[in-house]
């Protein structure tokens, strides 16, 4: 039924489906944390497709918020049952307002802390530690993750900065290279549902999928001061074909506040010739390469 | 209901199709492929002597319309994948149709050479230059007739005006103007100028994060130049127009049915997704296709449409592995025929379906090779849901997925149409006895 050739992968699937809809039941639940699952999947996969579709992953993130606040409004005991305003969209994703840490869905069910945790989001967590506790809490990091992924899409489609990976805060870098030390919390090394992920995908896109703010960080003040040129000398862009259309047309539809901004954008290192393979992982060493030098490490 | 026969069956082995169009006449079919490529057949004319190859068509032209490219700024593919074709009304000898890829539109120009100027004085008919103490005499070129050569040339490029990708294009009742849709803007060309286009439709909001919905496909109104109807990936219609404002982002009219309550599921918003919208050739009408449904609608009525026809409503207590396999995302088209009397649309296993508006009836049909030699008429196929299954029918669970219609079209004023199913294309025609 899933396409010739492909093994199923949950032997009850035909069970989940048939129940019927009735919340609160332990097949419901199980159907929809099923769901749930697949759509993170879903949209990492989308994420990471040569041509995203926008569509797709508005359709994943919808899908996703509405099961979201499903949960929400369990947990604070106001589900209505003719509730059905999830799928209009509205109401804020904005993971940093003041829900109380969630207890797991009364249904017993083991779902493992790491599922959730995918997106430990260090910018929206500057208000405090919240992401020490982000591992058991699954609705924070639900909206952390849904909003970073629409922010994300924006920054891949949209062009308002470089491709992947976009550049990181740098003020969570230092968060980021802490946690990796090996400090003890959150495991910045999980990542979603299924354990088929290659570890490279993994290990890329946990750090691709924090927030990263956009490209108006890069072209602050900061870096006026810098000499771009130096920087990236050791960047071969002979190989750089700039095509004049493609370059046109990107930047008639950006706002740059410095010329700065825009010689970075030229020779940002992406520009190497396999551009099929995956991105981010080699964008990302490239990428701290690139922060240590303006960090001054 | 009509009976159909198979008719030559154009195989197309190259590529995926992608886009399948009939012009104005009908006397010519434009089909587009993943691989950029634009092919267009052209009716045989009907010959007394063979009256029962009632007109069939044969390869026209072929051109390479869009190349892939990249984006080196975002390291991104642009697909050459063909989206969609509209022709161009016709107004002199030549065809001109419009053709779009994710990024860019081209208007190409489809012409007949069929003659060659003769008798030049300084050089040869094969062009090599004539020594001039061997010219004794003036002589005027006269135009003779060659073989027939058809060649397509673009005429305008229209780039760099869409961010997202491009999903739909459509021709103005003025012949001026044409829109090209994305998935948050619309804008608005004049078909002479490439350097400008006014944006007419932009929905993106402020905060990305707060994207909920995105433009599914647009098209203007068959007979008001002014009007134009765009669908979201939340299952709503809105009709525009822009004599009221520059920039269309209030409608006039919004179309949206309410949600049946007993048929909630995780999926109801990705089902209610409208994946194409066409006006019918009357302009009263227009309909709708999302993942399960066909729906009419009366344009002066907004609150739920007019008729509704279940596409493959069997697949609803599918829809969590469809949405795990992905073909829940798939983009199904949907047309009217000529009288706008009949409308047909896609579906998987090869399958496609044709809902008769005046007698309520349907049929479904199947575009394979196996099941329709040439000249046989095709035997309408049935799924069946449970239970027992009689012979000749097939099980929801052996339907193969992969096997997808999601491009037809039909001919403007017969009963010929055109089916892509994935690399071939079939035309099938009504009958005579």
């Amino acid at each position: 039924m899933i396409g010739k050739g492909l093994k199923r992968k949950l032997s009850d699937d035909d069970l989940l489906e048939a129940a019927v809809m009735q919340k609160g039941t332990g097949l419901y639940l199980d159907q929809r944390q099923s769901v749930l699952n697949i759509s993170l999947d879903k949209f990492q996969r989308g994420q990471m497709m040569a041509e995203p579709s926008l569509r797709r992953s508005v359709l994943i993130a919808n899908t996703l918020r509405q099961i979201q606040d499903e949960i929400r409004q369990e947990n604070s005991g106001m589900l209505a049952e003719n509730c059905s305003n999830a799928t209009t969209g509205t109401g804020t994703i904005n993971g940093a307002h003041s829900v109380p840490p969630v207890v797991e869905p009364s249904n017993n069910r083991e779902v493992p802390p790491q599922r959730l945790s995918l997106e430990n989001h260090p910018l929206s967590s500057s208000e405090g530690d919240d992401w020490m506790m982000l591992s058991s809490e699954e609705d924070f990091s639900l909206s952390s993750a849904i909003s970073s992924i629409l922010k994300e899409l924006d920054v891949v489609l949209d062009g308002s900065s470089a491709p992947v990976p976009p550049r990181i805060p740098l003020s969570s870098i230092e968060n980021v290279t802490t946690e990796t030390k090996g400090s003890p919390g959150v495991k910045l090394d999980t990542l979603v549902c299924k354990s088929d992920r290659s570890g490279n995908y993994a290990d890329g896109y946990k750090l691709c999928d924090s927030v990263f703010g956009n490209f108006e960080v890069l072209s602050s003040s900061y870096l006026n001061d810098v000499p771009l040129d130096d920087l990236f000398l050791d960047i071969d862009t002979s190989v750089y074909e700039r095509e004049s259309g493609s370059l046109g047309s990107v930047l008639s539809g950006r706002t740059f506040s410095t010329t700065a901004g825009e010689e970075l954008l030229k020779y940002l290192p992406s520009c190497s010739p396999s551009f099929t393979t995956n991105p981010s992982c080699r964008d990302l060493n490239e990428l701290e390469h690139i922060m240590e030098i303006l960090v001054g490490s | 209901m009509h009976l159909f026969e198979g008719d030559q069956g154009e195989c197309l082995k190259a590529d995926i199709i992608s886009t399948v169009e009939f012009n104005h006449t009908g006397e010519l079919l434009a089909t587009g492929d993943k691989g950029g490529r634009v092919v267009i057949f052209q009716r045989e004319q009907e010959s007394k002597n063979q009256p029962h190859r009632r007109g069939e068509y044969n390869v026209y032209s072929t051109f390479q319309s869009h190349e892939p490219e990249f984006d080196y700024l975002k390291s991104l593919e642009i697909e050459e994948k063909i989206n969609k074709i509209r022709w161009l009304p016709q107004q002199n000898a030549a065809y001109f149709l419009l053709s779009t890829n994710d990024k860019t539109v081209k208007l190409w120009k489809v012409s007949e050479r069929g003659r060659r100027p003769e008798g030049y004085n300084l050089k040869d008919d094969d062009g090599r230059i004539r020594d001039p103490s061997t010219i004794t005499m003036l002589r005027v070129p006269v135009l003779q007739p060659m073989d027939l050569m058809v060649e397509a040339t673009p005429r305008r490029v229209f780039s760099n005006a869409h961010t997202y990708h491009i999903n739909s294009i459509s021709v103005n009742s003025d012949y001026e103007t044409y829109m090209s849709a994305d998935d948050l803007r619309i804008n608005l060309w004049n078909l002479e100028i490439t350097n400008r286009s006014f944006n007419i439709v932009d929905i993106k909001p402020a905060n990305m994060e707060e994207l909920t919905e995105v433009i599914t496909a647009a098209e203007f109104h068959p007979n008001q130049c002014n009007t134009f109807v765009y669908s979201s990936s939340k299952g709503t219609i809105r009709l525009c127009d822009m004599r009221a404002a520059a920039l269309c982002d209030k409608h006039s009219k919004f179309f949206e049915e309410p949600e049946d309550p007993s048929n909630r599921s995780f999926f109801s918003e990705i089902i209610s997704s409208i994946s194409d919208v066409k006006f019918s050739h009357s302009g009263r009408y227009m309909m709708t296709r999302d993942y399960l449904t066909v729906k009419v609608w009366d344009l002066n009525m907004e609150s739920r449409p007019l008729e509704t026809y279940q596409v493959h409503d069997y697949l609803r207590s599918k829809l969590c592995s469809l949405y795990e396999n992905d073909c829940i995302f798939d983009k199904f088209e949907c047309v009217w025929n000529g009288s706008d009397s009949v409308i047909m649309t896609g579906s998987y296993n090869n399958f496609f379906r044709m809902f008769d508006r005046n007698t309520k009836r349907d049929v479904t049909l199947e575009a394979s090779r196996e099941n329709s030699k040439p000249r046989a008429i095709l035997k309408p196929r049935k799924v069946c849901v449970g239970g027992k299954r009689r012979k000749d029918e097939i099980s929801v669970d052996s339907l193969d997925f992969s096997k997808k219609i999601l491009h037809s079209a039909w001919h403007p004023t017969e009963n010929i149409i055109a089916v892509a199913a994935t690399n071939n294309l079939y035309i099938f025609q009504d009958k005579v006895n």
